[in-house]
């Protein structure tokens, strides 16, 4: 599904956060918010989840090959959307074992449970964590929290992926791992993916587009390639060298 | 500065013992010689064990849900005066619970009840139902501030999580808050259950007229009637079982809030985010407003129309007579505010300051007694303050027992937990890096505790005193075993007035104390830019 963000604007109080943001996330791809902390990404990513209702604005959900069919996802509530997402916390139910975890989407859908049990140990073996399934998230290690919470957004099927600045809880040398295997994941599910990032690296290798923002304001979106070769200003220039 | 430290851990080590490990050690030993089980079996006794049963188990109940629901309203969903709902919420629980006693016989007392007066309804607010009642109204506030910090910790992504795999926000709820909520749930039922157990105030004052007897007010009478203790008396077996029931509801509790409790992740995500009401949460606030009027607005007005008024029987019949006749014609009332005013003051300071030091030792430089004194304060304040004042009298001559001495002592065994709870905490928060600094600059251990450790936790400190010495100035359960001639204090002298002598007196007395608490709540919140207080 393509994402389509038309003049998102929010106000918390009298403060503009987000002003008048408009792009697009084509299916399979991936578009990483890049900015500096407070810049509103995080809002956004939010926004479009569904947790977070915009002051004004449309977001759409639809096929590139109909453009004409696409749904306004605006006023739809969070748990309708079907969106995954992966929260900088992980966000794992400390209560439920990982394959809990996992398979909680599945059961809110009332599948069958032979159906749930399948669905859930396929989407933990494609993390290589089919033998932690019986683990709490405490007795897991960061990177292997992570996973779980890719796990549990993958297992829906998601029409889009959000991820909030997932790898930030990581040290460098996993980081650099898990960067690899996102963006394997993504191509191989062919992913459409919206990923909130302040680190130009990760966005560098995991987008296929990417949105600069400051201060609310979106400044640049573009290619990797066309940002680095065109900045639109002095700002762009600095945070993408 | 070791030498101090270990004075005064010892200093609080010693006053356990002698105020509370040895003479309920005392107590048990004159007991265990006791054929206890005919005792109980006695059918007088038996009822008041299951009266007390009754009015914890159902009081702890319907608070326990009440209070869960109410905070998850109030601290998940986005309403207006919100913060202002939540405090009349739990302000309550500053109130010594027989106040709402009073309270509720001028609104409801056969006959002469305010709702009686105005309604002609025919119904009374004594015996076991409204004993239960009362004291339901009160627990909710109880039940908030127990959970509190779970509400104010949980982070709201986990509810967000559900939202986005697919679940409606009532299925969020139950598969995702409640789990986790499940051992602060049971934990604060529990913890109730033991208030209601050891409460004395509201039984005596409501369900002891209609008869309905419970376990501290049948040991009350039993010391009153028999003029003391003995081995054989009721009031000993009575306050065995108690003591025995409480220790294990104590050690359930233990194992529940050390097992079971869930810690949430950190980061930047864990920011709560309110969420949006629906019709339901809307119903449910309008709900918790209607609780509110009741648990509060309306004693607070009965109090205070009681107080004012000229004649019981004539619902609009206002003077200030009743305020002169007790401020100034009355020398008790002021003999009882001097004495419970020197007794909370002396005994919430010399807890201040020992807990202080003791805080320090137990958590700065890991000491063992220190931090053993810290889980016996926690079980001094859970133990029915009956009991514990039974123990002191049987330990103490009658010579001390009649004196301010052991009342203070009482006040600082019961409430030292209050002043550790704040300033634990508030010593864990203090880095060791900055004493660490103080000694590279060239402080010794004393000036870097004087002048860096010690101005740091100014505030908590005078806020913990503040905070101890408003249940001390207002108690009833012990004092009222305890105190004798010329030693009642303010909690004494308001049950007598009511029982026995003046309503409308101790109304009035009731008020002044309401005021007296407000302005201690609001002297801590504005010491501690409110962090401690409600």
């Amino acid at each position: 599904m393509n994402l389509k963000i038309q003049n998102i604007t929010k106000y918390f109080n009298s403060n503009v956060v987000l002003d008048d943001i408009s792009f697009e996330v084509k299916q399979g791809s991936c578009v990483s918010l890049l900015g500096s902390s407070g810049c509103g990404k995080t809002t956004l990513l939010r926004i479009v989840a569904g947790l977070e209702q915009a002051s004004s604005g449309q977001i759409f959900l639809g096929m590139s090959s109909a453009p004409d069919s696409y749904n306004d996802i605006t006023s739809t509530p969070a748990y309708k959307r079907n969106m995954g997402m992966v929260f900088q916390s992980y966000a794992l139910w400390p209560h439920m074992k990982v394959i809990e975890n996992v398979s909680f989407p599945l059961r809110i859908q009332k599948l069958s449970k032979t159906e749930i049990l399948k669905r859930a140990f396929e989407i933990l073996k494609l993390v290589e964590l089919e033998r932690l399934s019986q683990r709490f998230p405490h007795e897991l290690s960061g990177g292997q929290q992570q996973r779980v919470a890719l796990a549990r957004a993958l297992v829906m099927q998601p029409h889009v992926l959000l991820l909030d600045e997932p790898l930030s809880n990581l040290d460098a040398k996993l980081r650099e791992q898990m960067r690899k295997e996102l963006k394997i994941l993504q191509i191989k599910l062919n992913l459409t993916m919206l990923y909130v990032t302040h680190d130009q690296l990760e966005a560098l290798e995991l987008s296929d587009q990417i949105a600069i923002l400051d201060q609310g304001k979106l400044i640049q979106f573009g290619t990797s390639q066309e940002i680095k070769k065109n900045p639109v200003n002095s700002f762009v220039a600095k945070f993408i060298s | 500065m070791r030498k101090i430290l270990f004075a005064s851990t010892l200093t609080q080590g010693f006053l356990f013992l002698v105020g509370f490990i040895l003479p309920v050690l005392y107590l048990l030993n004159k007991l265990i010689s006791i054929h206890s089980i005919q005792y109980l079996s006695q059918s007088p006794v038996k009822k008041a064990f299951i009266n007390s049963l009754i009015f914890s188990s159902s009081s702890a109940l319907i608070s326990t849900f009440l209070a869960f629901l109410f905070s998850w309203i109030l601290y998940r969903f986005h309403f207006a005066y919100k913060d202002k709902i939540l405090f009349l919420l739990k302000i309550p629980y500053l109130f010594p619970p027989f106040l709402f006693a009073m309270a509720w016989i001028a609104l409801a007392a056969p006959q002469v009840g305010a709702i009686q007066q105005i309604t002609d309804l025919d119904f009374s607010i004594y015996g076991l139902l409204g004993a239960s009642f009362v004291f339901t109204l009160w627990a909710v506030a109880f039940g908030a501030i127990q959970f509190k910090p779970f509400f104010e910790t949980l982070p709201s992504v986990y509810e967000e999580a559900a939202l986005l795999c697919g679940a409606s926000p009532r299925k969020a709820f139950l598969k995702i808050l409640f789990p986790l909520a499940k051992p602060q749930v049971l934990s604060c039922f529990l913890l109730t259950f033991l208030s209601g157990l050891s409460a004395f105030g509201i039984p005596a004052l409501l369900s002891s007229p209609a008869r309905d007897y419970m376990l501290t007010t049948r040991i009350y009478q039993a010391i009153k009637t028999s003029g003391g203790f003995d081995q054989h008396s009721e009031a000993g077996i009575l306050s065995f079982s108690l003591l025995f029931i409480s220790l294990v509801v104590l050690g359930l509790q233990y194992f529940i809030t050390k097992k079971s409790s869930f810690s949430f992740q950190a980061g930047k995500g864990i920011r709560s985010t309110l969420l949006k009401p629906h019709k339901t949460e809307y119903l449910l606030f309008i709900f918790c407003m209607i609780f509110v009027f009741t648990s509060v607005v309306l004693p607070s007005f009965a109090l205070l129309h009681q107080s004012f008024l000229q004649d019981r029987s004539q619902f609009i019949s206002f003077s200030i007579l009743r305020y002169k006749y007790v401020f100034f014609e009355l020398p008790e009332v002021w003999q009882c505010l001097e004495n419970s005013a020197l007794t909370a003051f002396l005994a919430a300071c010399v807890a201040g300051i020992l807990a202080l030091f003791v805080a320090y030792h137990a958590v700065k430089k890991k000491n063992k007694l220190a931090r053993i004194l810290i889980e016996i304060s926690s079980l001094s304040y859970a133990l029915p303050g009956t009991v514990l004042a039974l123990a002191l009298l049987v330990f103490f001559s009658r010579s001390l027992a009649d004196t301010l001495w052991i009342l203070a002592l009482a006040y600082f065994i019961k409430y030292v937990a209050f002043v550790l709870k704040t300033l634990t905490p508030a010593t864990s928060s203090i880095s060791n890096e900055l004493e660490e600094a103080a000694a590279l600059s060239g402080a010794t251990p004393f000036q870097s505790f004087t002048l860096i450790f010690a101005p740091l936790l100014q505030h908590a400190l005078v806020a913990s005193i503040l905070l101890a010495s408003i249940p001390m100035f207002s108690e009833l359960t012990m004092s009222v075993l305890l105190a004798g001639a010329g030693t009642e204090t303010l909690g004494v002298l308001l049950y007598r007035f009511q029982e026995y002598a003046d309503p409308s007196s101790a109304c009035v007395l009731a008020c002044l104390l309401v005021l007296l608490i407000l302005s201690f709540n609001f002297i801590v919140k504005k010491t501690t830019r409110g962090k401690l207080g409600i």
